[in-house]
């Protein structure tokens, strides 16, 4: 059947391959959201897809007893908020929450189980609060169902440690309550002053001391920050940004209070918690858009939480936090050791791409050592622990020095090089300003010296860089492009090459294109592939079965005499016929060379059927992207796959851009650390296996179908079908360059309009109070609306 | 004009309830989430019953 149009699956939004899974005349990209659309219906929940146009997951490969940890009570325990007999509290994370429907779908859970009581969202922090009696249900049925519906939430080692922020946003917001409170009634104490106007009143003075109280608290109390980060700076010999802030203020305070308490004058003390609310303004945006990026994540993620141990005979899921040298214990398949070991059992085949990169498995068989890393690929086995969790080889390739480079934060902020000639000018000009009012008019010294002081303050300079970052970095995640922090844009602006990861980066490994040639299959020879592929977890396997369970209605079979041959094949009996499914000498055919597309053999019965072709495919619009991208950029390929893909490469790439081939994890940052001795690079990857790479790199970019899965060595993650943007979102924050600029700019015209002020004895607290708010504002809304401008006019 | 002044002083008193209530609402945890109760008002409860099997 040939499709004119593209179908869209009515859960997740997905493009349908040719054979969809169809019900009730909706298409599903899958069985998965096809079950979960069934499951809604079955519930009378279909209001969720009312709410939000496709707004369901896709969902990744669901594996039964993947949760079985959490039949053990210490294990489950540990997660709760909450424990009564009968009463319990969950919490969960749950990256994948991302429109209303999601929020309505979660907050009816109790519709899907009785047990649920009441459940309920925090949309900001994707978190997910449950409200269950134990006695009807328990944490794994939670958790499963969870997954089912496709919001598989995080359960993780470290799930305690991201409690602390929470106290920090809060004192934010209760110092920008004051400081904007002190600012607005500052400004109505200071009305008689602002127009003049002498009331004869007993009362007046004392509204100076009501300022000075009220301005109190702002020094002391919403002003400390900046305190404190321009002492840091002095301690480490930097004149950092907050350092001409901290003077500022500083100045503004004391010489107000001089004029209060020696009733000489009003005081500026309007303008110190303006130039207060406007910083704490522009922080809390900041962090605001951290908070909403929060990614950083440490190793511990990626280790399972519990495992099997053995112990008298007995099988019992422990915390791998408690496990001891010496401990046996048991690892299902796709599971992954989480400590260095001795195999117990004959044989297994372990997965180590996680830590090498290599995604062929490697054999290995009794009294042999197993890494920690490593994913079990097969049968369960049995295994003596050698070392405790975090001695463990995994931990020690984290520790290693690659991955814990610390930046040099200071150095690279734009605005500390700045700042760090604006704060020894200005003093400059205070003191030769200070030094000919001496000549001219002694009494006038010290009003000159501050007045300086108070106008220079960089609050619209303080305030360009975090508002225009923060903006790209608001405008980059809503096109799943997340970076860690603004720094990682300074840092972009730097580089000049590209360093891409073939295999599961600039190739799609969901849509390898699969083609069986060769004799017809029947439908029963066809199951009986499918039901030995589905033992296997190599990538061509799974993109096989992809292929025939499209094709045929496959069902489990009994197999026998199973044989999966590193680099080989697949062999098996089922149903009494033997079949053989692998490479060429696999199957004793001679070898092929020189071809475009990996060849999967079949035999059945000694009888060669055919080769399965699976093609690589790239993603879409990735030759466009190249090639506005070249204009900037160097380009190399770091593949750790063979060069059977050469060819493709080369019309899709520039000339001049090297190819590496066959390339470990080692090789790759031995690469990057070559390339980073004459250039700035970009390193595009994904998965573990590029981790060195990534951090060695200046930017690290990890790709990512799901959001949940990226590593912990990346300075942004970006969504896997989002890549083909990448030119645009570099064009992006090029601009953004520019606006900083300009921004800065405009804050030095204000500056040297106020300074020539300041200089000339001509700063009355009006004008202060009315030029630095100004000042502040209109940079602010100069760089937002422009970086809103650029945004529409590129993405 | 002493009035004013008395105004300008009870004005004061109440900016500063307001500050305390804001204090307040931050730290019983009112900001916490501030998108999930605005999408959550507009949601119409289920009425049908469940369907049974």
């Amino acid at each position: 059947m040939e499709i004119l149009e593209e179908v869209k699956c009515f859960h997740c939004g997905e493009d349908c391959e040719e054979s969809h899974h169809q019900v009730d005349e909706k298409a599903f990209c899958c069985l998965g959201c096809k079950t979960v659309y069934q499951l809604l219906e079955e519930n009378d929940l279909c209001t969720y897809y009312d709410l939000g146009k496709t707004p369901g997951n896709q969902l990744k490969d669901f594996f039964v007893n993947k949760y079985n940890f959490l039949e053990n009570a210490e294990i489950a325990d540990q997660l709760l908020d909450f424990d009564s007999p009968e009463y319990r509290k969950i919490t969960f994370d749950i990256p994948s929450i991302h429109c209303s429907s999601c929020i309505w779908l979660l907050e009816n859970l109790s519709r899907f189980d009785e047990g649920i009581i009441h459940s309920r969202i925090n949309f900001g922090a994707k978190r997910l609060t449950i409200d269950f009696r134990p006695q009807q249900t328990n944490v794994k049925s939670l958790v499963e169902l969870l997954c089912q519906l496709g919001y598989e939430p995080e359960i993780t080692l470290d799930r305690q440690s991201n409690k602390e922020t929470h106290a920090t946003h809060k004192s934010t917001f209760i110092k920008l309550g004051v400081s904007g409170f002190a600012y607005g009634n500052i400004m109505l104490f200071s009305f008689p002053e602002y127009f003049g106007i002498n009331i004869d009143s007993e009362f007046i003075p004392y509204f100076g001391y009501l300022n000075l109280a009220l301005s109190l608290f702002v020094l002391m109390y919403c002003a400390q920050e900046f305190f404190i980060s321009a002492y840091k700076g002095l301690s480490k010999k930097i004149l950092n940004i907050d350092l001409p802030i901290a003077m500022g203020i500083l100045a503004l305070f004391v010489r107000s209070s001089y004029e209060i308490i020696s009733q000489t004058g009003a005081g500026y003390f309007d303008s110190m918690a303006a130039l207060v609310f406007l910083l704490l303004i522009g922080r809390w945006f900041q962090g605001q858009t951290y908070r909403k990026l929060s990614f950083d994540r440490n190793y511990k993620s990626y280790f399972p939480l519990a495992v099997y141990r053995i112990k008298n005979q007995e099988k019992k899921s422990v915390l791998v936090e408690t496990l001891q040298v010496g401990d046996r214990i048991e690892i299902r398949n796709h599971e992954i050791v989480p400590c260095d070991s001795i195999l117990i059992d004959p044989i297994t085949q372990i997965d180590y791409s996680f830590v090498t990169g290599e995604s062929q498995s490697v054999q290995v068989t009794e009294g042999e050592k197993i890494y920690a890393g490593g994913r079990i690929n097969g049968t369960a086995v049995r295994m003596d622990i050698l070392q405790v969790v975090s001695h463990s080889y995994l931990t020690q390739l984290w520790n290693n020095d690659v991955f814990s480079k610390e930046s040099h934060l200071e150095e690279h902020l734009i605005i500390n090089q700045v700042s760090r000639y604006f704060t020894p000018i200005i003093l400059a000009i205070a003191v030769t300003a200070a030094i000919v009012w001496a000549f001219i008019d002694g009494s006038g010294v010290l009003n000159v010296f501050s007045s300086v002081l108070i106008i220079a303050c960089p609050c619209a300079l303080a305030l360009t860089a975090p508002f225009t970052l923060g903006s790209v970095l608001n405008l980059l995640a809503k096109h799943q492009f997340y970076l860690k922090n603004t720094e990682v844009i300074e840092r972009m602006w730097k580089t000049t090459h590209i360093v891409f990861d073939k295999t599961g980066t600039i190739t799609n490994s969901e849509n390898a294109t699969v083609a069986f040639l060769g004799d017809e299959l029947t439908q029963e020879e066809k199951c009986l592939v499918a039901a030995l592929v589905v033992h296997s977890t190599h990538p061509l396997s799974q993109a096989i079965y992809t292929l025939l369970e499209s094709q045929a209605s496959v069902q489990k079979l009994e197999i026998m005499d199973f044989e999966e041959t590193k680099g080989k094949g697949l062999s098996g009996k089922i149903n009494g016929k033997y079949i053989t499914i692998g490479s060429a000498l696999s199957i004793g055919l001679p070898q092929q060379s020189s071809q475009l597309e990996t060849r999967v053999y079949l035999k059945i019965d000694h009888q060669i059927k055919g080769y399965f072709g699976i093609q690589n495919s790239y993603r879409k619009g990735l030759k466009q992207m190249l090639d506005t991208l070249q204009s900037h950029f160097d380009f190399t390929i770091l593949s750790g796959d063979n060069p059977a893909e050469a060819q493709n490469l080369e019309v899709l790439f520039p000339p001049h851009t090297n190819l590496y081939f066959d390339q470990s994890p080692v090789d790759k940052l031995n690469k990057i650390n070559r390339i980073e001795e004459n250039q700035n690079c970009i390193m595009v990857g994904d998965g573990l296996n590029d981790a060195g790479a990534l951090k060695a790199s200046t930017v690290g970019i990890s790709i990512s179908d799901s959001l949940s899965s990226f590593t912990p060595a990346s300075d942004a993650i970006l969504q896997g079908k989002r890549l083909v943007q990448l030119a645009d979102f570099m064009l992006l924050i090029r601009q953004a360059k520019v606006v900083i600029v300009i921004g800065f700019v405009i804050s030095f015209a204000y500056n040297i309009i106020g300074l020539s002020f300041a200089v000339a004895g001509m700063v009355t607290p009006i004008f202060a109070a009315l030029l630095m708010p100004i000042s502040s504002i209109s940079v602010v809304g100069f760089t937002t609306l422009s970086i809103k401008w650029l945004g529409r006019r590129i993405l | 004009m002493t009035i004013i002044i008395a105004l300008i002083l009870i004005s004061l008193l109440v900016a500063l309830i307001f500050l305390w209530l804001f204090v307040w609402s931050v730290r019983s945890g009112q900001y916490d989430d501030t998108d999930s109760p605005a999408v959550r008002i507009l949601m119409d409860d289920i009425k049908r019953p469940k369907k049974k099997d």
